[in-house]
């Protein structure tokens, strides 16, 4: 039997973050991924895993606005209305809705944050 | 082998019949079903983050399913994800995948939260043992494993224990 590591959050602080988005996120189940964003936002980050980040934020919003996904995270959808905007993670359903102010993204999710009308063919 | 515990069939509760059915049957069946790609941004990531390893046959192999938008083993693709471009040393091959799976629903304890309403919701369990979340589908199949620390999850349903349990031969 392989021998099979616990992970370490204090030298790998993206692995809740990267397995719930790489693994969880498009099979529609990966709970605690907004906090988990939020936790990544509160801590100091090397320059190598900010771009990791950037990366799998990448992702969150590619799978969050597939229309056609047959298994979206539906409890993921349901936004905090107490959370700023600009934690866009907190408001996965108005960026799925197209509802989200663009401008309020940072600028690397602002290129790919697709318009309402393109998403069937995105 | 793995048997829906008897307290839940005398209970008639259809929801926990069917959830301890599934279980059992993620057990004993190997099935992690087929995905299909279609065009598009996550799908030519996908590719992207495969390109380097394009000249290994099984990866070779799985990035010719996804251009022609043809089915891809659901294992064979998680592996390949945490083998090559995640370069896990701990996922060697497929099988450890199946490990990863079955050691969190062989955990009594494992914890079995509260699906959504949807039809097409899928179950989570957890396993603090192995710290570990298994997905599986209402139909019993395997759909996906990955580490998960235990917190923020729905609330506890029931304990893996109160669902199935393993009859001795």
């Amino acid at each position: 039997m392989a021998n099979f590591k616990r992970p370490d959050p204090v030298q790998d602080p993206l692995i809740w973050y990267r397995e719930m988005v790489r693994y969880g996120l498009e099979e529609g189940v990966a709970p605690g991924l907004r906090e988990q964003r939020e936790h990544l936002a509160t801590i100091s980050l090397s320059a190598l895993q900010i771009q990791q980040l950037a990366d799998l934020d990448e992702s969150v919003l590619l799978i969050i606005t597939d229309l056609e996904s047959e298994y979206p995270p539906l409890d993921l959808l349901a936004d905090s209305h107490d959370q700023p905007l600009t934690h866009w993670w907190w408001h996965l359903g108005k960026l799925r809705a197209g509802t989200y102010p663009a401008h309020l993204l940072p600028p690397h999710l602002r290129e790919i944050y697709p318009p309402v009308a393109q998403r069937h063919t995105a | 082998m793995p048997q829906v515990h008897p307290d839940v069939l005398r209970s008639g509760d259809a929801a926990q019949i069917q959830a301890a059915e599934a279980l059992v049957k993620a057990l004993t069946v190997p099935n992690w079903g087929t995905r299909t790609f279609k065009a598009g941004k996550m799908t030519q990531r996908t590719l992207d983050e495969f390109a380097p390893y394009q000249n290994i046959p099984e990866v070779k192999s799985l990035l010719e399913s996804i251009r022609r938008g043809e089915p891809v083993d659901g294992l064979l693709l998680k592996w390949a994800k945490r083998r090559y471009p995640e370069k896990e040393v701990a996922i060697q091959t497929p099988d450890d995948l199946n490990q990863w799976f079955e050691q969190v629903l062989r955990d009594p304890n494992a914890t079995f939260h509260k699906p959504a309403a949807h039809p097409n919701s899928r179950y989570a369990i957890h396993s603090a043992l192995v710290g570990r979340l298994a997905v599986v589908d209402r139909a019993g199949q395997r759909i996906s494993v990955y580490q998960h620390d235990g917190t923020q999850l729905e609330a506890v349903w029931q304990t893996l224990s109160a669902l199935i349990q393993f009859k001795t031969p």
